[in-house]
């Protein structure tokens, strides 16, 4: 049988480090997943990744183990995630950073392609962070709503109706454009 | 009207019982607004699926510089007996406050007289009926499962510095060894912390224990 993460965290916390790296290749693409789309930068996100698993493991004692080990990921990924782009806002560097566009002609559907992502990744990047956040963890990391409540500390229809708002905010965004879908 | 929202997210997202969602339906059969924001949303989410992640870059941790190892493996060892003494010395601190009488013995365990009123007694007084108290056992030894946790947690702190240092000078030698000894002390540690808890769960005297937590809750915790 396979280990839990929880037991994986005690076998950790129990002097058996290399453990910690079964936890990293379980959740990696996750967490980097979530950062990349909260950041909407590639480079960002993999050092965001870095630094959340180095968070996590230093903080592994204080996981007190009442909540899901994955919502106490997520809460941390969250966090990070929340200082880099606080730390980005204040260096006011620009975060348009256009994914390369293949230039050969044959690859048109490709370029079609990467124009639908790109406008993606304005449309959530221009929505408020709450909003942006609850829907890249239920479109994209599936979680339940109830899990969601519990990573963000709200009540589980204060994430429904967020959602809502956001959806409804995107689609002003995303469905205006006729034809952009 | 922003209940509707609540159920539409659900059923748009699958998580509506067959029940719930078939009620939803019905309601979804009246309801335009409902019918277009769950076209549209629809719509938007198979925007959204064009972003995909299609390589993670390898993530590599460099953990070793940290204060790792040992020093983890250590910090989990020493505190629970510690902790465990302070939390007992509190206890009869508190409960000599109290007129209570607190024993151990090794086979009986922990054993509790107590009693809010002085221990003398007046010949032929009438005694007085114990109050009664509103508290089952369980929460009588989750009280003192919290009280004990509590101070805990100021133990570790105090410790924590000591530990650093400690650690800082043992960081040098062989940290196998280390863990070893540090996961065998901790084993130990935590029969005894269990032998510990299993004589908590049953005082003696339930019902006045009760009262002392439930008047003064924060005395001398
Ligand atoms: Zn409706």
């Amino acid at each position: 049988m396979e280990w839990t993460d929880e037991q994986i965290v005690q076998r950790t916390l129990n002097g058996e480090v290399e453990a910690f790296g079964i936890l990293v290749r379980r959740w990696e693409k996750k967490v980097y997943g979530l950062a990349y789309r909260m950041l909407g930068h590639y480079e960002d996100a993999r050092d965001t990744t870095q630094e959340i698993f180095l968070t996590v493991y230093r903080n592994l004692r204080k996981f007190r183990g009442d909540a899901k080990f994955s919502s106490w990921l997520y809460r941390i990924a969250l966090n990070c995630c929340h200082n880099r782009l606080r730390e980005r806002a204040l260096q006011t560097v620009p975060l348009d950073e256009s994914p390369p566009v293949p230039v050969d002609a044959s690859a048109h559907s490709q370029v079609e392609r990467q124009q639908k992502i790109e406008r993606v990744r304005r449309a959530l990047r221009a929505l408020p962070y709450e909003m942006r956040q609850v829907i890249i963890m239920k479109e994209y990391e599936g979680l339940t709503f109830k899990e969601i409540a519990e990573i963000l500390n709200i009540p589980v229809s204060t994430a429904k109706t967020r959602l809502y708002t956001g959806l409804d905010q995107l689609r002003e965004r995303l469905l205006a454009v006729k034809d952009a879908l | 009207m922003s209940d509707h929202h609540e159920q539409l997210m659900e059923y748009l997202y699958q998580e509506l019982s067959p029940e719930e969602a078939r009620r939803f339906e019905d309601h979804l059969g009246t309801c335009e607004m409902c019918q277009k924001d769950l076209a549209d949303f629809r719509r938007l989410r198979q925007a959204l699926a064009a972003w995909d992640v299609e390589e993670v870059p390898h993530i590599s941790l460099t953990i070793d510089g940290s204060p790792s190892r040992g020093w983890l493996a250590l910090w989990r060892a020493f505190p629970i007996w510690m902790r465990l003494v302070t939390a007992a010395a509190a206890a009869m601190l508190v409960l000599a406050l109290f007129n209570v009488q607190m024993s151990y013995h090794p086979q009986k365990g922990f054993q509790f007289s107590a009693s809010l009123w002085p221990r003398a007694e007046l010949p032929g007084a009438p005694q007085p009926k114990p109050r009664p108290v509103g508290l089952t056992e369980e929460q009588v030894t989750a009280l003192i499962r919290t009280a004990i946790t509590q101070t805990q947690r100021e133990t570790n702190e105090q410790m924590a510095a000591q530990l650093q240092a400690l650690a800082a000078k043992l960081r040098s030698e062989n940290e196998r060894l280390l863990i070893q000894m540090a996961n065998t002390l901790r084993q130990e540690q935590e029969e005894r912390l269990a032998e510990l808890e299993d004589q908590l769960g049953q005082p003696s005297t339930v019902s006045t224990l009760a009262e002392l937590f439930w008047e003064e809750p924060n005395s001398g915790y």
